[in-house]
């Protein structure tokens, strides 16, 4: 009897140095995933210019604007940008950065040379005959929240109208 | 310790560490946990919990009491913290994050009262079975 006291004691004391440990799990990954979903909220990106440039073999430059709305450390580990003019791709800039941090609360601008390959040269020269053309850029950023070890990916579609 | 009181401490005590590994193994927490875990570890966790409460407590209604009320602290923690991540970051879709909250939390208490009622079972038969009882 006095040894099954003294095993229910030890479970009782067990049990409770492991529901403390618990607790602490609990606040801190709600914590962390509070100030996670918070910062991959946060962070906006868009299309802030695109430039024609015809020096040599066409090309693009493509302007983006990051800025981050919170206060954690976010990182950009890849951005790919696919360029389309008037619904036909015509070419692709895949990350030209190792990886680019963005402190909380600041914002950064990202440029991207997106060449026009020979092979799609001539849907860039149709749409360029016509008056009113349009580009849609479609941009692809894996994004790093370098405490929890998370990644995310962003997507922005954006539409510009003529040269 | 009285009966009642070893009761309610070791069902509180399972009820918060089960909600840590509900916290741990879900899909929504498990890349922002100290120690991310597969759901396996939740039902392996139950078990454990309902065998320890079947062997701390003798009487059969503080058992199943014992039970209910474990399962239920770890739903509502868990269901707690998937709420608040929502509160916290002004989510829109505040229903639909408290309905998918109630839809986890629900099928987790079913399944952790069913593999702990389990636990109980073979650790009360157990003793049954050492103690000459069978």
């Amino acid at each position: 009897m006095a040894d099954k006291m003294n095993l229910n004691n030890l479970l009782t004391a067990a049990l409770a140095a492991l529901a403390l440990l618990s607790a602490g799990s609990i606040v801190l990954t709600t914590e962390n995933c509070a100030q996670g979903v918070g910062a991959v909220l946060s962070v906006q990106l868009e299309l802030s210019n695109l430039e024609l440039r015809e020096e040599g073999d066409p090309e693009v430059l493509v302007t983006f604007r990051l800025k981050n709305g919170s206060a954690v450390n976010v990182e950009l580990e890849t951005f790919d940008v696919y360029l389309h003019i008037d619904g036909h791709y015509i070419g692709t800039s895949y990350t030209p950065f190792a990886k680019r941090s963005v402190d909380g609360f600041e914002e950064t601008t990202m440029d991207f040379v997106v060449p026009i390959s020979p092979a799609r040269a001539p849907f860039f020269e149709e749409a360029r005959q016509k008056e009113d053309f349009s580009w849609f850029v479609r941009g692809k950023a894996k994004l790093l929240l370098p405490s929890f070890k998370q990644e995310t990916w962003l997507y922005v579609r954006e539409q510009w109208t003529g040269e | 310790m009285s009966e009642r009181t070893r009761a309610v401490a070791n069902s509180v005590f399972c009820g918060i560490i089960l909600a840590n590994l509900a916290v741990c193994s879900s899909p929504s927490f498990e890349r922002f946990a100290p120690l991310a875990m597969t759901a396996n570890w939740l039902y392996v966790g139950a078990f454990i919990c309902g065998s320890i409460l079947g062997i701390t407590l003798d009487d059969a209604k503080a058992i199943f009491y014992g039970l209910c009320s474990m399962a239920l602290i770890a739903v509502l923690i868990f269901s707690g913290a998937l709420i608040s991540i929502a509160r916290l970051n002004d989510i829109p879709s505040y229903d639909l994050v408290s309905l998918l909250a109630f839809q986890q939390s629900f099928v987790r208490f079913i399944f952790i009262f069913i593999l702990g009622g389990v636990g109980a079972a073979c650790a009360t038969l157990l003793q049954l079975f050492f103690s000459g009882g069978l």
